[in-house]
């Protein structure tokens, strides 16, 4: 065992901790190498933002203790009791900005939500100039923390541990949907920034104009938004569309199932700090069509499709071409192949040893 | 219109092609195209909403437009091949045998619905009521207080 930390603490800070959180299984994978290079290293939440399941597997905040030659990550994205506690340590603070979703999206459909992202926002600048360091987790998150008059980012793109999509699949999922059915997939929370209001529509010119043998598979929890779901349905309805299925929280069995049994993904989203479904669905070889927005082309990486200002009908039209014609669908193939390919080969610890190498000499 | 696959500019071709085929499908022909719905009654009126109570208003008021069964004919797909011919015959046959009995449950159904809309129409106009009674109240009783102490 490398011994490399005795006696010295790498911690977490989070403001939740769930299953099949992106941010959640990057903090696993985080202590677990800091673990493994000698140092003591816990994860600690806000317990009422805790699954249930996973109460042992983190530490309450109130629990935190740390000492000035420690380090302290704080994941951030939300304000919570999370930041006062890291803002507090004697440790060597590291903020990692996971991105924060701009409030006016939740406007009208959760204002109470949309007050907590504006002070999140507006409490960006003055949190990172608390930290000793300021991490972000994509180029298009260190634009958005210059933007507020923050230098000196380093940037340690979010970890994507394939071995969550390994599982079996749940099978009660597979049965659900066999059928001969194209089937489209969105992975995600149902929330306003991800616009799947454009997505619907797009279903409905690929499903009633081009092949009515379709089905389009929405998976992600409506709980954020409950408003913004009932547009959504409602939406559906108008266009009647009843092979729009919205199948809710998945877990890592079911997604590993939803991925197997889709044919194409497809991410509308308008604002995103990573977007991490876009290297599963790569992972599972899927081809991936997102639109040109937010941090999704830094991920992308050159991989896949990516669009700008289609109507849906084009949308449709070109959903209908990458699942038809085999010279665009090998193009895409192949250079999500090869992204998956830099991803295999990313040095994850070496990168971490390069971006804490004054902390941890 | 942009589009990038595998980080090549393809706006001029494929995004053209696909443009010109978007083109011919929504002039409709052999195939439907989907609903056109009014933009001030279609679900997408509820994406902008200023404020929850906003929002709330203008479901209530969609929820309206919507409270009953819809009884119309809708396209059956078919397969191509004699098979697909012979489903789809089949399928349009027994919604022509079962439709009066759908219809009459459709009716009961849509009453219920529509009585269920109306008491919600109702709750809220109540609640707004007392919410606006309260707000007089309070503003009476707040101008008796005598003026607060400058500090």
């Amino acid at each position: 065992m490398n011994t490399d930390g005795a006696g010295r603490a790498i911690h977490q800070i989070m403001a939740g901790y769930a299953d099949g959180d992106a941010i959640s299984n990057e903090a696993v994978w985080l202590r677990d190498i800091f673990r493994s290079w000698g140092y003591t290293s816990d994860i600690y939440a806000d317990l009422a933002h805790v699954s249930p399941n996973l109460r042992t597997a983190c530490r309450s905040l109130s629990d935190y203790a740390a000492k000035s030659d420690d380090i302290c990550f704080h994941h951030y994205g939300i304000t919570s009791p999370a930041t006062e506690v890291f803002l507090a340590s004697p440790a060597w603070k590291i903020m990692v900005y996971q991105n924060i979703t701009p409030a006016a999206y939740f406007t009208g459909f959760d204002d109470g939500l949309a007050t907590q992202l504006r002070e999140a926002r507006a409490g960006l600048r003055e949190i990172a100039q608390q930290a000793d360091e300021v991490w972000a987790a994509s180029p298009f998150n260190a634009a958005e923390l210059q933007a507020v008059g923050i230098d000196n980012i380093k940037v340690f793109p979010l970890l994507f541990p394939p071995a969550t999509l390994e599982r079996t699949p749940e099978p009660l999922i597979m049965k659900k949907f066999t059928g001969a059915l194209k089937s489209i997939l969105f992975v995600g929370r149902i929330v306003p920034n991800k616009r799947i209001e454009d997505l619907i529509l797009a279903f409905g010119w690929y499903n009633i104009a081009i092949n009515p043998y379709s089905r389009l598979i929405l998976v992600g929890s409506h709980r954020s938004a409950p408003r913004y779901y009932t547009m959504l349905r409602m939406l559906a309805g108008d266009l009647d569309l009843p092979n729009v299925c919205f199948e809710g929280f998945a877990s890592p069995a079911g997604l590993a199932a939803y991925y197997r049994i889709a044919d194409l993904y497809v991410c509308p989203s308008v604002h995103e700090g990573y977007c991490l479904p876009l290297l599963e669905a790569m992972y599972m070889n899927l081809p991936v069509i997102a639109r040109r927005a937010g941090a999704m082309p830094d991920t992308m990486d050159g991989a896949g499709i990516l669009y700008d200002d289609l109507q849906p009908v084009e949308l449709a039209e070109l959903m209908h071409r990458v699942m038809v014609n085999p010279a665009l669908r090998n193009d895409v193939m192949r250079s999500q192949d090869e992204r998956m390919q830099r991803l295999r080969e990313r040095p994850v610890e070496a990168e971490l040893k390069a971006l804490l190498a004054d902390r941890l000499s | 219109m942009k589009i990038l696959v595998a980080n090549k500019d393809r706006t001029d071709d494929l995004g053209a092609d696909i443009q010109k085929s978007a083109q011919v499908r929504m002039r409709g022909g052999e195939r439907e195209v989907p609903a056109q719905i009014a933009p001030d009654i279609s679900a997408l009126s509820l994406a902008r909403p200023k404020s929850e109570a906003d929002y709330l208003n203008n479901l209530i008021r969609l929820i309206r437009y919507r409270d009953a069964v819809d009884t119309h004919d809708f396209a059956i797909p078919r397969q191509p091949g004699m098979s697909g011919l012979i489903l789809s015959r089949l399928k349009s046959f027994l919604w022509k045998l079962l439709r009066y009995q759908h219809n009459r449950i459709a009716f009961r159904q849509n009453l219920i619905n529509g009585l269920c809309t109306s008491a919600l129409e109702f709750e809220i106009a109540c609640r707004r009521k007392a919410v606006a009674d309260l707000d007089q109240r309070l503003q009476r009783l707040e101008s008796r207080l005598p003026p607060e102490k400058p500090s």
